[in-house]
């Protein structure tokens, strides 16, 4: 009776150490499994938080650069900037070594990835173009990644003006800042007028004032002593990111 | 009369079940598999705070006007509650450039990480500045 008990119950710890062991590999497996695709998942975040902060710096540059050229810097500047930036990110590493390349646009009116025209009809355009491939490799990561940076700043000058008496006039300046082709705000936004040959200031005269619509368009009226009945107006204006933009126009006489 | 072989096997049928679920809960209590995703997630919380500061060029700009105090009170409001750190920034030859502590307290010597950030000015002049951020959980 005993021994046939303990044959009995051998099979039965048998099938519970069968289970326990079973038990404990597929926990193994499964832990095993989690933190594979857990640390995957972590380790793409972060690549694609780096790679967005390389898409930032990429703006950051192709933006400061357009402020230096369009502020009289030479238009090297924006190949300098980039190539220092680029062998920057390249020093970097993160799961692998990043490249970044970058290639300036050049058409018709984009020479060497900048675009200045200042215009006597009044448009201005100030604008910087670079196309970028970023790649990082490694044993794990794999990222390659193709995009563009434009920065455009641009204006829309209209003019107005009347005859008060003499060679008084009131000049009326409507300027439209754009950023990209959307509403942007001004950071400065300055007015001269031709008389006589020379350029005067706006802000000079008397009865001068700026209205800020908060949307990017800006009223100036001013009155000044004009000969001309061809009322020449400029303005120059320095969007929030430091690029200058310019443009001419000359004002219509209305009754 | 009746045979109790049936039931005692129903009995360890029950047992071997019940072994299995409470190894499944132990597995599920004690896995370390959140210790390597802690750091992970500090260091994404730490980068993001400084993307979030970098938009529009903003951090480049305070570290152009070596604005120590407000970098630091920015990262005090994006950090969470708890979250110790520590910056260093430094500019394109590594050499750093905060004469004071940009930091909310004592970070420990164990559990801390950093995240390396690159981060450049919409100045004219372009700088690149290269942020060293430590960060460590609190308890």
């Amino acid at each position: 009776m005993r021994k046939g008990n303990r044959r009995q119950r051998s099979g039965q710890i048998l099938v519970i150490t069968v289970l326990v062991v079973s038990l404990v590999l597929l926990s193994t497996q499964v832990y095993i499994y989690e933190v594979r695709d857990s640390l995957t998942e972590t380790q793409s975040t972060r690549v694609n938080d780096f790679v967005l902060a390389v898409k930032l710096g990429s703006n950051n540059i192709v933006s400061g650069s357009l402020a230096n050229i369009t502020g009289g810097g030479d238009s090297s500047v924006l190949s300098e900037n980039l190539e220092r930036w680029a062998s920057f990110v390249d020093s970097f590493y993160l799961f692998g070594t990043p490249i970044l390349n970058f290639t300036l646009k050049n058409t018709s009116t984009y020479i060497n990835g900048t675009y200045i025209y200042w215009g006597t009809e009044g448009s201005g355009v100030s604008s910087a173009y670079s196309e970028f491939n970023f790649s990082l490799e490694d044993g794990q990561v794999n990222v390659r990644l193709a995009y563009s940076v434009n920065v455009t700043t641009s204006i829309v000058v209209e003019s107005v003006y009347r005859t008060l008496s003499g060679n008084i006039r009131q000049v009326s300046v409507t300027c439209s800042l754009l950023n990209q082709g959307k509403p942007a705000l001004a950071e400065t936004v300055t007015v001269l007028y031709e008389s006589s040959g020379f350029w005067n200031r706006a802000d000079q005269q008397s009865n001068y004032a700026l209205t800020d619509y908060g949307n990017g368009t800006y009223l100036i009226s001013f009155e000044a002593d004009i000969p001309e009945t061809n009322v020449n107006v400029s303005v120059q204006v320095y969007d929030s990111r430091g690029v200058y933009v310019q443009a001419n126009a000359t004002s219509i006489n209305t009754p | 009369m009746f045979d109790d072989k049936g039931q005692m096997r129903t009995v360890e049928a029950f047992l071997a079940i019940l072994l299995m679920f409470s190894a499944f809960a132990l597995t599920t209590l004690v896995t370390p598999a959140a210790t390597p995703t802690n750091n992970d997630d500090l260091a994404t919380v730490g980068t993001q705070a400084l993307i979030s500061m970098d938009n529009n060029g903003e951090l480049g700009k305070l570290i152009d006007e070596r604005n120590w105090t407000v970098i630091a009170d920015a990262l005090n409001v994006l950090l969470p509650v708890g979250m110790s750190y520590n910056l260093t920034v430094y500019d394109e030859n590594l050499q750093s450039l905060n004469n004071v502590t940009i930091s909310n307290g004592i970070i420990p010597n164990q559990n801390t990480i950093s995240v390396q950030y690159p981060c450049t000015s919409q100045s004219p002049q372009c700088n690149l500045y290269l942020l060293r951020l430590q960060l460590a959980a609190a308890g």
